[in-house]
């Protein structure tokens, strides 16, 4: 360990001896070393003391609550929103939305009559159970497709009706969020999109939403003849 | 070689856990320690802090210390790291009024003494407080313990040219603030 002595070491400004052995007499006397204050011993020895100095980790937890903290509360703000009723609108599909699903030219992903194997592939592919009569004379399903819409999982069966017309649409499966209603109601409305005029019909079963698309003239109606070959009750 | 053989006695027994090693360790090294947080930091408490922090940092890695450098510059590494941790803590502290409370702190000095260099002493440690981080360490080190450059470049963990030329310009620096008011001296 080095002694004072060694100051002599110092090389700093040789060429200005004068200043630099003022200056760091100066800095010698300014900074003399000095002695500890007595206590420090004990202070070092209580609790607090090594808590503070092992503050290593703690600073590294405090990232981690903020974290946890604004999780919890986005996770209480969802919640409330959701409670009112707010978020449950953004995250379920609109009409447009719906309208542009079934007027999309993409192909079923899967193409049967079949309704226990269509049945069986949604719920495979979204989780949504949807219940298909064995036979219909009034409307035949083609094929399916499952696609996201603002995350939600909607499962789309594409019909074609055993009218003269043939008339062709979509049934856009989706879960509500809500809780399961034991009867249903539809709703119908006319959407335009992108120049085309959709006529859809909506409505609830158990924990599941239906749309009925149907465009150019076709009745999204028909759908209803899939479940109710006696007809539409009106719609 | 006494010392040095009593010293890695000590520190074999603080390894252990042994508290009377650790305090005789403590007794041995706590006037330099204090003295490098006192001149860096300006402020008697926050040298207390900065102590208590280095020998407990110091207790609770002791096991990892091997060796390589020698033990003084190791601990003297950890106490330069809690100095800058310190400052970083409370930068927002004005350097001029620490300084001013460091100088009223300040312990072995007369209050005679004290009135008669009050302003050399004064502008020469505000000079000092203003100067950077890097600067003022190398300062301290330099003249508050009389280490040499190469000692300071391994407890800075740089080399002994940088402690040489951060010397030099922190005493560039101390030159020209000093030499407005003070220029009569300096000539």
């Amino acid at each position: 360990m080095m002694a004072d002595g060694n100051m002599a070491e110092g090389n700093i400004g040789e060429g200005n001896m004068g200043k630099d052995n003022w200056l760091e007499a100066e800095l010698r006397a300014q900074l003399r070393p000095v002695s500890a204050p007595a206590g420090l011993w004990t202070k070092i020895q209580s609790p607090g003391a090594v808590r503070r100095a092992d503050s290593g980790p703690t600073r590294l937890l405090w990232p981690v609550i903020a974290v946890l903290m604004l999780l919890a509360s986005v996770d209480l703000l969802w919640e409330f929103s959701k409670a009112r009723g707010g978020l449950r609108q953004t995250t379920q599909p609109n009409p447009a939305e719906l309208a542009a699903l079934a007027a999309s030219p993409e192909a079923c992903d899967l193409y049967s009559s079949d309704p226990a194997r269509l049945q069986k592939w949604v719920k495979s592919r979204s989780g949504i159970e949807i219940e298909l009569p064995a036979h219909s004379s009034a409307v035949r399903i083609t094929g399916a497709r499952v696609a996201t819409v603002r995350g939600t999982m909607v499962a789309s069966l594409k019909f074609e009706a055993a009218n003269d017309r043939s008339e062709r649409g979509t049934v856009l499966v989706w879960k509500s969020g809500k809780s399961p209603v034991s009867r249903h109601g539809a709703s119908m409305g006319v959407f335009g999109s992108k120049g085309a005029s959709l006529e859809m019909v909506s409505w609830s079963q158990g924990e599941n939403v239906f749309a009925a698309v149907a465009a150019e003239g076709a009745s999204a109606r028909e759908a209803c003849l899939l479940c109710h070959p006696e007809g539409t009750h009106g719609i | 070689m006494l010392l040095e053989d009593t010293q890695s006695a000590l520190i074999e027994a603080c390894r252990r856990g042994e508290t009377d090693a650790q305090r005789s360790l403590f007794n041995l090294h706590k006037d330099r320690v204090y003295t490098i947080a006192l001149r860096y930091s300006g402020d008697a408490a926050t040298a207390e802090d900065v102590t208590q922090e280095s020998f407990v940092k110091l207790f609770a890695a002791i096991g990892k210390f091997r060796g390589e450098s020698g033990f003084e510059s190791w601990l003297y590494r950890l106490v330069v790291n809690a100095c800058f941790d310190q400052k970083r803590k409370t930068r927002r502290l004005l350097p001029l009024v620490a300084a001013v409370v460091a100088f009223l702190k300040g312990p072995g000095r007369s209050p005679l003494e004290d009135l008669l260099q009050t302003e050399q002493s004064s502008l020469l440690r505000d000079s000092i407080a203003r100067l950077d981080p890097e600067y003022r360490m190398v300062v301290v080190l330099r003249y508050s313990l009389g280490l040499p450059y190469d000692e300071i470049a391994t407890i800075l963990d740089c080399p002994a040219g940088t402690v040489a030329s951060r010397l030099n310009r922190a005493h560039s620096i101390l030159e020209r603030r000093l030499k407005g008011k003070m220029g009569r001296r300096l000539a």
